[in-house]
This record gives structure tokens, sequence and C-alpha cells, in this order.
């Protein structure tokens, strides 16, 4: 045992020495303040540049309104900050509609990418109409740049307010009493009420779609991160101490099972950590914003209870194939049906994050292979799934584990002194059969 | 008692009988040398007697015991080519490998070994940035730090200059000297010959030669002359010589069985000038040659 505890040791310093665990643990600041930084950049990043618009008015009437409303917008205080603009002006300017609407359209079109003008809007003469008539009832922005969305933004108010406005007097209908009835509805989006600590009736809270998808997400995220950045990595050193005939001096002196669990335990502390770094930065950061009720406790054991017998799982199969080949590139053909295993809960992520608790999303959560990452994600998504899920999916995990470890045992101790050509998955199997 | 017992050992590699009908003992206590053409089955035997691999028949024992697997702290072994973390520093790497062997404390001897071999100044050295000749150096230490009964070395001269292999020998002496029995393969015949109790000779797969140097050599007879003469080129025109090996600066004769070597000194001083004659027993060289060079495969 003292043995395995040696292995163990230089295994999870190898580890956490390695490159790629550093580079992942630096990955862990940028994320966490990635999202504030993007947030800032994309903020800062608007195109503040004066947008030139022509508008091709039918009705006669719109784009003088929409010029009064264009000039208090850019006079508007709040659009700058210390003279600095922080969105982009808006100079109108009217075309008389000519006979031929098509041969208007292009040319308009050519000035614009002559960069004469950004954009034009045409403006259909039925559009302030009460009764809508099919071939006049158009508003249409024509531009070269679709995904330069300011002025759209900002000028569907000004038309919104000024069209209806004009329908309802048209229709005789008093403005101020039908805007009234035909305000939008807005749903609240509530968790359920319970009681607190002093019996006191807690109020819902308004529940977040953005951090109800993105929190089971992260945590998925970081299981497939902590079994991908070790389990590899274990492969690949068993792999150099086959090339480095290291393994005949390491099989001279500890029997190859306990080899293989030293390395085991060594990659389930390696991938611990990662997680345990993990968790306690995104508390950090949820506690910063005030959130950290969205990292409960009971979760984070999960994690970590699940984390190890992922790795347990996974590792026993990496370092298996690490000790069949003798060559990176050997590895790689038989890694292809692992890796498969291991991404296919991420592939069904969305539909098991939106119906937690449907039959498929149960289902796969007690696949061996997807427990771990499916029994987490799910747990997460408020209000969480019955408690039995997870509890019962950790004798199904360890009893699958334990099945990858004797055999991955087996394919070991084989596998670990042969050199050349590695073997087929036939012969790998009728290793683990034959022992 | 034997330290290792082989009887009719064989193992093949698909259609390849790398080692065939071997039996050998190797003494407690006594340095024993393994020699051989390259691919004649050294490694593969000393796998065996690791139980890195298993025969397809025959026996094998380490001290008296059949033993099952691989690891025991009984054998220290050194592998033929590298062997070491090429990442970790030559401290850790030795006192990973000796922890690994159950010593718990293994630094003092780490040091002293290192001091001996003149690497004191390396210890915190990366495996990767050493020479050739020091990663074997190092390598040796890993094979022996735990002090075992039986140290098992595969080619410990390779790579080393001459004042290398002289710390390495007395090394493996002072292994001697403290009890343990060492089994080592080398292609350096005059090392062979200088260190080893008993020396053995593999040929493809089969035993050729095992005993002392001079059981050896005494089976060889006196049949080599070691001359030095003015005018070598005659020794081709004389009659009852088998072969002439010209180093040089002397030449080597082997006679034909019942040549008399005073009858061969009267022909040649009667031609040339003669500044060395000496009747001598063959070399571990020649014999190795005798057996395996080309005029024995085309026999």
């Amino acid at each position: 045992m003292n043995k395995v505890l040696v292995v163990f040791k230089r295994e999870y310093l190898a580890q956490v020495r390695s490159k790629s665990f550093i580079i992942t643990l630096v990955m862990m600041p940028l994320l966490m303040t990635g999202s504030i930084v993007v947030h800032r950049l994309v903020g800062d990043g608007v195109d503040t540049r004066d947008r030139r618009i022509a508008v091709v008015d039918h009705t006669g009437e719109v784009f003088s309104v929409l010029q009064q409303q264009a000039e208090a917008w850019n006079t508007d205080e709040a659009n700058s900050e210390a003279g600095k603009r922080l969105r982009p002006k808006f100079n109108l300017s009217a075309v008389e509609p000519a006979a031929d609407r098509e041969k208007q359209q292009l040319e308009l079109s050519n000035r614009v990418k002559a960069k004469d003008m950004d954009a034009f809007l045409e403006i259909g003469a039925g559009l302030v109409r009460s009764t809508p008539t099919e071939s006049a009832d158009f508003v249409r922005y024509y531009s070269d740049s679709p995904n330069d969305a300011e002025f759209l933004r900002w000028v569907r108010g000004p038309l919104n307010q000024y069209v209806l406005a004009q329908r309802f007097d048209e229709a005789n209908l008093p403005v101020d009493i039908v805007q009234n009835a035909i305000r939008p509805i807005d749903i609240g989006n509530l968790g359920l009420v319970s009681v607190d600590a002093g019996g006191q009736i807690k109020e819902a809270e308004e529940t977040n779609r953005l951090t109800t998808f993105l929190v089971p997400y992260g945590f998925c995220m970081l299981m497939f991160m902590a079994v991908m950045v070790s389990g590899p990595q274990m492969m690949q050193n068993i792999i150099e101490e086959k090339m480095q005939r290291i393994a005949e001096v390491l099989i001279g002196s500890i029997p190859p099972f306990q080899l293989m669990l030293g390395k085991l335990l060594g990659v389930m502390a390696v991938s611990l950590t990662l997680i345990s770094l993990y968790l306690a930065g995104g508390f950090f950061v949820a506690n910063y914003f005030d959130k950290a009720d969205l990292i409960p406790l009971s979760q984070v054991a999960w994690m970590l209870v699940y984390g190890a017998a992922a790795m347990l799982m996974f590792g026993a199969i990496f370092s298996a194939i690490g000790a069949a080949c003798s060559e990176i590139k050997d590895a790689q053909t038989l890694l292809m049906p692992v890796m498969i295993i291991v991404v296919l809960p991420l592939m069904l992520i969305v539909p098991i994050i939106q119906a937690p608790n449907s039959a498929l999303a149960t289902g796969i959560s007690f696949f061996p292979p997807a427990t771990p990452m499916m029994m987490i994600t799910r747990m997460a998504v408020p209000p969480g799934i019955p408690m039995w899920q997870p509890i019962a999916g950790i004798p199904i995990v360890l009893a699958f584990s334990a099945l990858c470890v004797f055999a991955a045992g087996r394919v070991f101790r084989i596998g670990i002194l042969i050199q050349g050509k590695p073997p087929k998955i036939s012969e790998l199997l009728k290793w683990v059969v034959r022992g | 008692m034997n330290a290792v017992e082989m009887a009719g050992v064989t193992k093949t590699f698909g259609s390849v009988t790398a080692v065939d009908e071997l039996s050998l003992s190797v003494p407690a206590g006594s340095v024993y040398g393994f020699i051989g053409p390259n691919g004649s089955g050294k490694t593969t035997t000393i796998r065996m007697i690791m139980r890195i691999f298993y025969p397809d028949r025959g026996d094998i024992r380490v001290f008296g015991e059949e033993h099952s697997q691989a690891a025991t702290d009984r054998i220290g072994y050194l592998p033929e080519e590298r062997g070491l973390y090429k990442k970790m520093n030559v401290q850790d790497v030795l006192t990973f490998y000796a922890r690994l062997k159950g010593c718990n404390n293994p630094k003092p001897e780490i040091d002293a070994w290192l001091s001996r071999l003149g690497l004191s100044d390396w210890a915190d050295k990366r495996v990767e940035t050493l020479s050739k000749g020091m990663s074997q150096k190092v390598q040796f230490i890993a094979a022996v730090i735990s002090r075992p009964e039986l140290v098992i070395l595969d080619e410990p001269f390779s790579g080393l200059d001459p004042v290398n292999l002289e710390v390495l020998r007395d090394a493996i002496v002072g292994l001697k000297r403290e009890g343990s029995t060492v089994i080592f393969s080398t292609h350096d015949m005059s090392a062979a010959e200088k260190m080893c109790d008993q020396i053995f000779m593999i040929y493809k797969g089969r035993k050729v030669l095992d005993g002392t140097l001079d059981s050896i050599q005494d089976k060889y007879g006196s049949d080599t002359i070691r001359l030095r003469l003015d005018d070598a080129a005659i020794l081709s025109l004389l009659k009852g010589i088998e072969r002439v090996a010209d180093f040089g600066k002397y030449q080597e004769v082997r006679l034909t069985n019942g040549t008399d070597p005073q009858q061969l000194l009267t022909q040649i001083a009667g031609r040339t000038r003669v500044s060395l004659f000496e009747v001598a027993r063959p070399s571990l060289h020649d014999i190795f040659v005798r057996i395996a060079g080309p005029e024995a495969q085309a026999s």
C-alpha cells in the first residue's frame, strides 16, 4: 500500500506541474472576469459614428416626425458622456419618391455601396391608414451591413408611436384610452414560495433564464474539463513510461495493479483539486454578484463525489489505453470510442437542462458513463431532481467503475510491457476476458 | 546457494525463438557476466529473470523461489536504455525509485552515491539535461539505491568514457564486496575478463560458454601466439597458421592443431626480426569472435 502512495504522489505532482494543468488554472481567473470584461469591451465597442439614412417617405408625413425625433435623440445628453457619444447620431435626409420605385431603389443602393450614405428606409403610403392595404402597407430598411442594428433599434419607437396614433385617430378612437388598453402583458417567471428558517414565508424569487441555464451548464462543463485535463495527461505519462523503458523498472518494483491504482488515485486527486479551485472561484464571483445561493453547498458535495467517481471510471479506461499503446498516435485510434461516450452527454445538454425531469433526462442519468455529468447538471436546475436519483446513481457508477478498473487492470498488466504494434480492440477484449 | 537458477528455459516471440533450452546458475555473491552478439537473447534472458517476461517452457528460480510476479525489493534492475523520467530532477527521480523499493529515508544514501559517482552538482538538474554517460550513472544508482541482494545490469557500460567506466566498475566490485550478487551483460570483453567470476555466453538463443574465465580459456588451449615482427607480411607464407589478426603494433596468430610454437619461431626468425614472441591463451575477445565471427557463421 505504501508503494501505491509513492506512485500516487508522483503522478499527482507530475500532473499539477504539467502545462495543461497550469493552463487550465490560468483560464479560471480569465473565465471569472471574462464575462465582465467582454461586456465592457462590447459596451465600449458601439460604433458611434454618425449614420446617414435616406428616407423615401410615400406617406409624405412620417419623415418630418422622424427627423424631429432624430434631432431630439442627437442632442439628448443621455446619449453622450463627457462630450463622447455613447450612441450614434442619425442624420436623416428625405428623398422624393420617384415614379419608378425599382429604379429608385437601385439608385439608392448604389449610393450606399459608394459609401455616400449608410442605408435607406422606404415607408409605404398606406402605413398610417387604419385599414391595411396590401401593397402600400410596409416599412423597409435597406443596407449592406445587416448586423448594424443601431438605427433599426431606434427607429421602431418613434415610428410606432406616431403611426399607431394616426391610425387610432383615423378610426376615431381616443389614443390615450386605446394605448392603455393594449399595453403589453409581461409574465413574471418565478421560483416557488418557501418558508425560511424563522417560519416566515419567503417571497418567491424571480428566476433568471440565463442563470438557470448557465449554472447547470457550468457544472457539466466543469466535470467534463476535470476528466479531460487529467485523464489524457495520465495516458500520455503511461505511454512515456513505456517509451522510456521506465515501465520495466516500475514493474520490477511494484505489481502492475498497484501501479495503476496509484496512478488512478493521483488523477482523482488532480481532478478534485481542479474542481475545488474552480468551484471556489465560481463561488467568489457568485458572491460578488450577490448570487452565492446559485452554488449550494450540497451541490458542491455532490460535485466532488461524482467528480471522483467519473475520474475513477474514465481514468481506468485512459490508463488501459495508455498501457496498450506504444505511441501517442496509436492511442488516438483507441480513444475515439471513449471520447464519443464522454462527449455524448454534452450533446444532449440543452434539452436536458430545459426538461431535467423528462424521461430522456432521467434515463440517460442512469447510463453509467453519463451518470456523473447528467446528475450534476440536472441537480443544478432549480428546483432540482428527486433525491433518490443521485443517491441511486452512486452505487451504479461505483459498480461500473469497479468493472472498468478490473478490466483496465488486466489490460494494463499485459500492455505495460509490450512494445511495438498496438493491439486491436478484439485483442484487448481477449486480455480482459482471459486475464 | 544459487541466486538464480534457470533450467530448460525457452521463450519465443511469434516464429522467432529468442531463448532456446537455456540452463544456468548464478552463485550467490558472484559477479556473473552475460556476453553474446546483439540480438542473441541476452536482454530476453534478463527480462525473464526479472519476470517481466514469462518463459514459454522451463523453470526459473530466484533465491530458490519461483516468484510469481516481477515486483520484488530484493532485485535491483538497470534496463538496457533510458528508464528515467526526463522531466524530473535527479534527486527526485532517485527518491521515487528508492521509495518504490521500500526505502523510507533514502536521502543520505542518494547523496553518498551521487558524490561517489561525481554527480553531486547535478542533484537538482532535470534528467533531460544530463549527458548519456551521466544518465547512465543515475540509472545505475536507481538500480542499487535500495541495497538489493541481486543487481541485474543490462549493458551498464554502454556510452561511458574510460574514466566513468572505471568509476562504475569500482562501484560494481564494491557491491560484490558488500555481499550482493551482480549479473551484467556487456560487449566490453576486457571488462568481462577482469570483473567476472563466471562468464556466460549466449549465441542465437543457446548457451555456448559457461564457467570461469580460466575454465573457458583452458578449453581453447594455448594455441595463440602474440608477435611483434618487423615484417608481418611473411606470416602469410608460413605453414601451420590458421588465422592472423594484425593489430598494427602487434599480431595475433592462431595455430592449426598440432603446430609446435618452437618450430614456428625458428621459421620466423630466419625471415625477419622478432621483438616479441609470446605463447598465450586466447582472449575472451578472440573466443567471442571464434564463436560468433564471420568465419564461424560461414562454417
